[in-house]
C-alpha cells in the first residue's frame, strides 16, 4: 500500500515548520535532561540494606547515590550499583579487623548504608564512599556534604580508575567535589602526614598491585579545611586504588598479603584520623 | 522629761543613786514644832465639832494635809554623789568619716552652709564655743575632743574636722580615748556619730569589754536617720578575683531598698567605661535584698576594675550607695589541662576541636589506641607523657584540671586512684568525668578511691546490664542561672535547648552526691526517671564535674555551621573546670581596693611540688607603685597555719600596685605569683549609712551608758554629772518643791470640802 504524495512530499510541504519543530523538540529534551533524570528510565532497583540503630558506637557508614549512567540506556551492570562495590564483605571484615586491633568500640556486620540527604548520616561524622566517577549528587546533597564535612564529618573516598591517557572517573569526582567546595584543592598526600600514623605507621604509598599489572598509577589526595593543609582533612581520596576491595577479599587469597595488610592498616588510619583530629 | 521627773524634779534614776534627807536647820525646826503643835490644836477642836459619821474620815485628811505640810517645812532633799565641778574630764569623740556629709540631720541650721542640715553640720556647731554641749559641758567638766574615722586623733580645735575619713572604725575612737584618757579622772565618753560602722567588729567588741572593766561609760548621741525615704543601695557585690580572658563569670549582687518596693531600677557592668552587661531588675519587700546574678565577660587581659552601678531611683536622697568597684584579675596564659581518653572516639576529637581556638586553655590529650598503646596530641615536648598516663604526683599535678573519658577503672594503679583522689582534694585541680561505655558506675568506679570524688552516685558493679537511653537535655533551675551552660544571649535560653538535639548515654547516673548539684538534666522516651548530664561538687580543694552524655558532639553535626554552641559549651566548662585552682605560690592581699595610705596584709602560700605546704622559704613580695618605684617587703611564716606566710605593704600612691611574690628554698626557686592592689577614693562610707542604732544601743549597754538623741543634750550632761565616775561632791537636790507635794496637798483640801459638802456640813 503506497499513501498519496507520502513522507517525503509531506516533508516538502511542511518543510517551513520544519525548523521550528526540531528547535523545540530538542530544547525540550535538552530542559528536561537538564532538571530531571531520564523520566522514561526505570529506577535503580531498591537495595534493601540492613539498619543499624544508633548507640554511641562506631557503625561503618556507605554513602548510597544513584549512579550518573543510570536511566540513559548505558546500564547494564545488573545490580552493580557503583555505591555498592564491595558492599557488604568489605564492611563486615573491616569492622572485624578495627575490634580486634584497636580499642575503637565498633558496631559489628554490614554498617549503615545512607544517602547524603538521609538525616542520620549526621549520626556518623565517618562515612565512606566508592566509585565517585558515577557520583551525580543534587545540589541539595550537595549542600548537605558540605555541611556534613565542615561540621566534623570525614569522608573516605574509594575505587575509582581511569586508564592510562583517560580521565574520566576522575573528571567527574573533580567536578562533583568542585561543587561540593568551590576552587577546592585536592592535594597530593604525602607519607609523613598524621594521617599515615595515626595508628600505622605506613612507610610508603605505594598501592600498586604488580601482580594485576601496572598501568594504573595509584595516589592518594587529601581535601583540607580552608584549602590549608595545616588544619583538618575533611575528606580523602584513594584514586586508582580500591582499599575497599582488599577488606572484602581478605578471606581469600585474591590479592597479596601484603597488600591486603597494607589495606587494613590504611583503613585504620583512615579511621583514627576521623576519631582523633 | 519622764512622769517621774514631772512630779519630783528629779530624773527617776537619780532616786536609785541618792538618799533622802531632811535639810531643815534649826530655826525652822523651831518654826515647823510651833506649826505642827498649833496645827494639832486646832485638829483637835475641829474634830470634836464634827459630827461622828463624818469624824474620823475627816480627821485623817486634815491630819495627813497637816504631816504633809510639816514634811515641807522640814525642807527634805535628795543627797547625791555629783561629779567636782572642773575636777573631773569627759572625753568627747566625733565622727570625721564622709557619711557624716549626710544631710538628713533636722536641727542642723548653723554652720557653713555646705553642712547645713547635715550630721556633719549639727556636731560642728555644737562643739564650738558656744554650742550647746561644749557649754553644758564646760559648767562641770574638763573636755577633751578626740576624732575618728580610720584612726583617731586628739583635737584642739573643732575646725579640725573635715568629715572625709573613708572609714568609720569607733573601736579605734575608743582605743585611743581610752590610751590617752589613762590616769585621769574620766567621767565619761561622749560619742558623736552615725553608728555607720565600716570597720571590723571583733576589735570593737574587745574593746568595749575593756571600757567596760574600767568602769568608763559612752554615751553615744545617735545622728542621722535609720532609714531613707528613697534609697537603693548595692549592699553587695560577689565576683571572682581571676578569671581566664574571654571567659565569663558570675557576678552575684545584692540590692536593698527603702520606699521602692515593686520598682525596677537597672544593673549595668562596666569595663574601663564601657557597658558589658546590664539586666533589669523589679525590688523586692523593704528589707529584704534583691539577689541579681549577671554573666560577665571582661574585655582583656590584666587587672580589671570592673564598676556595677544601680540607676538612682527618681527622687533618690543618697546615690553615691548605688555602685561599687570590684577588681578582677584577667589572666591571658593558658591553663594546661590533660584529656585522657580510653578510646578512639567522636567526642575526643570534636572536644578538642571545640576549644582549639581557645587560647587560654591548652588541651594536652592522650588517648588509648589500643592495650598499651597510646597517642599524645598537643604535648609540649617529646617527653611529655612518654610513659603513658602519670604515675607520678609531680607530673599529674603539674595540670590545672583533667578529663577522663571512656576508662576502665581497673586501667589505674591503686596509687594513681589515690593520686587522682588527691589531685582534686588536695592539689585543688578541677575533674571532669566524660559519660562512656567504661566510665562512672559501668567503667567499675564504684567503691574505689576515685568514687569520692565523683558528683554523682555509681551503681555498684554488676548492679545493672548494659545501660542506653537517648536524652533531651534541658538546664535544671539552677543550671538557667549558672554562667557554665549560658549558651546563649536570649535570657535562660529555652529556645536553644528545645532546638538542640537528643543525646545519649551508656551511664545509669540518676542520684547526685550529698553538697552536689546539678546543671543539666535529660530526659528520654518514655524512661520517667531524670538522668544526670551535667553535676558539680566541691572536693577537698578543688572541683568535680561529671558531664555523662557520650556524644555532645551531636550539638555540633546537627546544629547549622555557624551555630557556636558546642564550641561555647565546651570552652565554657573547660575554663570552669580550672577557674579557682590553686598555683604552688599564691599572693592574696587583705584588700585588693583600699584607700590610699593603707597599711595591706600579703598573705603568702608556698607549696611544694606535689602541693605539701613549705614553711621554710624565703618568699619576698616584689611592689610595684603606679609610678613604677619598686620596694620589697619580706613575709614571714604565719606559724598558725601550714604553708602560710604573712607581710605587710604601705600603699602611698593612688593608682594600681603590681605585688610579685617570690619563694625560694634552700637557694632554689619555688615559685613566683602576681596580685594587684588598687588604691582609690573609696566610697564605703556612703553604704549602709543610715543611722545604726542597735551598734550605738550595744556600745552604751556594754559600757553603761545611754544613747541619746541630738536634742537630749542636758540630760546627758546632767546623767555625766551624777556619773560618780570622777571626782565627786555630796549635793543635795531640794525635795520640798516637788511638784507632787503640793499636787498632794490639794489633793487634800479638795477631798475635805467635798466630804463636809456631801455630809452638809458648812
Amino acid at each position: 500500500m503506497t499513501v498519496p504524495g507520502g513522507f517525503a512530499s509531506a516533508l516538502r510541504r511542511h518543510r517551513t515548520l520544519l525548523l521550528p519543530a526540531l528547535l523545540l523538540c530538542g530544547s525540550l529534551a535538552a530542559w528536561a535532561a537538564a532538571t530531571e533524570p531520564w523520566s522514561g528510565a526505570p529506577e535503580p532497583p531498591q537495595v534493601e540494606t540492613p539498619s543499624y540503630e544508633y548507640d554511641g558506637r562506631f557503625t561503618f557508614v556507605r554513602i548510597r547515590f544513584r549512579p550518573l549512567d543510570w536511566g540513559f540506556g548505558e546500564y547494564s551492570w545488573g545490580l552493580d550499583l557503583k555505591w555498592n562495590h564491595d558492599y557488604p564483605q568489605a564492611e563486615k571484615n573491616f569492622s572485624r579487623i578495627v575490634e580486634e586491633i584497636t580499642g575503637i568500640d565498633v558496631q559489628q556486620g554490614t554498617g549503615n548504608v545512607l544517602e547524603i540527604d538521609d538525616p542520620r548520616l549526621f549520626d556518623y561524622p565517618w562515612a565512606y564512599m566508592c566509585e565517585p566517577g558515577f557520583w551525580s549528587p543534587t545540589d541539595e546533597q550537595v549542600e548537605i556534604l558540605r555541611q556534613y564535612l565542615l561540621r566534623g564529618g570525614f569522608l573516605v573516598i574509594d575505587d575509582f580508575f581511569d586508564q592510562p591517557g583517560r580521565s574520566a572517573q576522575w573528571s567527574n569526582f573533580r567536578h562533583q567535589i568542585e561543587r561540593v567546595f568551590p576552587g577546592v584543592i585536592l592535594y597530593p598526600m604525602q607519607v609523613d602526614h598524621p594521617i599515615f600514623r595515626t595508628f600505622f605507621e605506613l612507610d610508603d604509598l605505594d598501592f600498586s598491585v604488580p601482580e594485576m599489572g601496572d598501568w594504573f598509577p595509584p595516589a592518594i589526595y587529601g581535601v583540607f579545611e580552608d584549602n590549608d593543609p595545616q588544619k583538618r582533612l575533611l575528606a580523602i581520596v584513594n584514586y586508582n586504588m580500591d582499599v575497599g576491595d582488599y577488606w572484602e577479599w581478605s578471606d581469600t587469597a585474591f590479592y597479596p598479603a601484603h597488600m591486603t595488610q597494607k589495606g587494613f592498616k590504611l583503613g585504620i588510619n583512615y579511621l583514627a584520623y576521623g576519631l582523633l583530629y | 522629761m519622764d512622769l517621774i521627773e514631772a512630779l519630783l524634779g528629779v530624773r527617776g534614776e537619780l532616786l536609785h543613786q541618792g538618799s533622802f534627807a531632811f535639810a531643815a536647820g534649826p530655826a525652822r525646826l523651831v518654826v515647823a514644832g510651833l506649826l505642827i503643835a498649833a496645827g494639832l490644836f486646832v485638829l483637835v477642836r475641829y474634830t470634836r465639832a464634827v459630827p461622828g459619821r463624818l469624824r474620823l474620815p475627816l480627821t485623817a485628811i486634815r491630819a495627813a494635809a497637816l504631816a504633809l505640810v510639816a514634811a515641807i517645812l522640814l525642807h527634805p532633799v535628795l543627797v547625791l554623789e555629783a561629779i567636782a565641778p572642773m575636777e573631773s574630764f569627759v572625753a568627747v569623740l566625733v565622727d570625721d568619716s564622709r557619711s557624716m556629709a549626710i544631710a538628713d540631720q533636722p536641727g542642723a541650721d548653723s554652720g557653713p552652709p555646705a553642712e547645713r542640715g547635715t550630721r556633719a553640720g549639727w556636731a560642728r556647731s555644737n562643739l564650738q564655743t558656744d554650742g550647746e554641749l561644749m557649754v553644758r559641758l564646760g559648767e562641770r567638766f574638763k573636755t577633751r575632743l578626740f576624732s575618728f574615722a580610720r584612726d583617731a586623733r586628739r583635737l584642739d580645735d573643732p575646725a579640725q574636722l573635715d568629715f572625709s575619713g573613708s572609714l568609720t572604725r569607733i573601736e579605734a575612737g575608743l582605743a585611743t580615748v581610752a590610751e590617752e584618757m589613762a590616769g585621769v579622772p574620766l567621767s565619761g565618753v561622749v560619742l558623736i556619730s552615725d553608728g555607720a560602722q565600716t570597720g571590723g567588729g571583733d576589735e570593737l567588741t574587745e574593746r568595749l569589754l575593756e571600757l567596760r572593766a574600767r568602769g568608763i561609760a559612752v554615751h553615744p548621741i545617735a545622728l542621722g536617720r535609720e532609714l531613707w525615704q528613697r534609697d537603693v543601695e548595692l549592699r553587695e557585690v560577689r565576683v571572682a578575683q581571676r578569671v581566664l580572658e574571654g571567659s565569663a563569670l558570675r557576678a552575684e549582687l545584692l540590692l536593698e531598698h527603702s520606699g521602692a518596693t515593686g520598682e525596677t531600677v537597672e544593673v549595668a557592668v562596666l569595663d574601663g567605661g564601657q557597658l558589658i552587661a546590664s539586666e533589669r531588675v523589679e525590688l523586692g519587700p523593704p528589707g529584704q535584698p534583691t539577689a541579681v546574678s549577671l554573666t560577665i565577660t571582661p574585655r582583656e587581659a590584666g587587672p580589671r576594675a570592673l564598676r556595677f552601678r544601680v540607676t538612682p531611683l527618681e527622687g533618690e536622697q543618697l546615690a553615691e550607695n548605688n555602685h561599687r568597684v570590684a577588681l578582677v584579675e584577667v589572666t591571658g596564659s593558658a591553663e594546661k589541662i590533660l584529656y585522657f581518653e580510653g578510646e578512639p572516639r567522636h567526642e575526643f576529637s570534636f572536644l578538642r576541636r571545640a576549644v582549639a581556638s581557645d587560647e587560654a586553655l591548652q588541651l594536652v590529650s592522650m588517648v588509648r589506641l589500643a592495650e598499651n598503646r597510646f597517642s599524645r596530641l598537643s604535648v609540649d615536648s617529646g617527653d611529655e607523657l612518654q610513659d603513658g598516663f602519670p604515675s607520678t604526683r609531680e607530673e599529674l599535678f603539674a595540670y590545672r584540671a583533667l578529663v577522663l573519658g571512656s576508662i576502665e577503672a581497673s586501667f589505674f594503679t591503686y596509687e594513681q586512684m589515690r593520686m587522682l583522689l588527691d589531685f582534686v582534694g588536695k592539689r585543688g585541680g578541677g575533674m571532669l568525668f566524660l559519660g562512656g561505655g567504661n566510665a562512672f558506675g559501668e567503667g567499675g568506679y564504684a567503691g574505689t578511691p576515685v568514687d569520692e570524688v565523683v558528683p554523682v552516685v555509681l551503681p555498684a558493679p554488676g548492679s545493672q546490664g548494659d545501660f542506653f537511653t537517648v536524652m533531651k537535655v534541658q538546664p535544671t533551675a539552677l543550671g538557667r542561672r549558672h554562667p557554665v551552660v549560658q549558651l546563649t544571649a536570649e535570657q535562660g535560653g529555652e529556645d536553644l535547648w528545645q532546638r538542640l538535639p537528643a543525646l545519649s548515654t551508656r551511664n545509669q547516673v540518676t542520684r547526685l552526691k550529698p553538697g552536689a548539684s546539678s546543671l543539666l538534666v535529660g530526659t528520654g522516651d518514655g524512661d520517667d526517671r531524670e538522668q544526670i548530664v551535667l553535676a558539680h561538687q566541691r572536693y577537698g580543694r578543688g572541683r568535680s564535674v561529671a558531664m555523662t552524655a557520650q556524644d555532645s558532639w551531636k550539638w555540633q553535626m546537627s546544629m547549622p555551621l555557624e551555630d557556636q554552641t558546642h564550641e561555647l559549651f565546651w570552652r565554657q566548662v573547660l575554663r570552669w573546670l580550672v577557674s579557682d585552682v590553686p598555683d604552688r605560690v599564691e599572693v592574696q592581699p587583705s584588700s585588693s581596693r583600699v584607700q590610699v595610705g593603707s597599711i595591706v596584709e600579703l598573705l603568702g602560700r608556698v607549696r611544694d611540688l606535689q602541693f605539701e605546704e613549705i614553711n621554710d622559704a624565703r618568699v619576698v613580695a616584689l611592689v610595684q607603685s603606679p609610678s613604677g618605684e619598686l620596694s620589697e617587703v619580706d613575709l614571714e611564716w604565719s606559724v598558725s597555719e601550714d604553708g602560710l606566710y604573712r607581710g605587710s605593704m604601705a600603699v602611698a600612691e593612688e593608682g594600681m600596685h603590681r605585688v610579685e611574690l617570690r619563694a625560694r628554698r634552700g637557694g632554689e626557686e619555688v615559685g613566683n605569683a602576681i596580685a594587684f592592689v588598687d588604691a582609690a577614693e573609696l566610697d564605703e562610707e556612703f553604704f549602709r549609712s543610715g543611722r545604726r542604732s542597735e551598734l550605738l544601743a550595744q556600745i552604751a549597754e556594754e559600757t553603761g551608758g545611754r544613747v541619746h538623741e541630738p536634742g537630749e543634750v542636758a540630760d546627758l550632761v546632767e546623767r555625766l554629772t551624777y556619773s560618780q565616775d570622777g571626782v565627786t561632791v555630796r549635793e543635795e537636790r531640794d525635795l520640798w518643791n516637788a511638784p507632787i507635794l503640793y499636787l498632794a496637798l490639794l489633793g487634800l483640801l479638795v477631798g475635805e470640802w467635798t466630804l463636809r459638802r456631801t455630809g452638809g456640813l458648812s
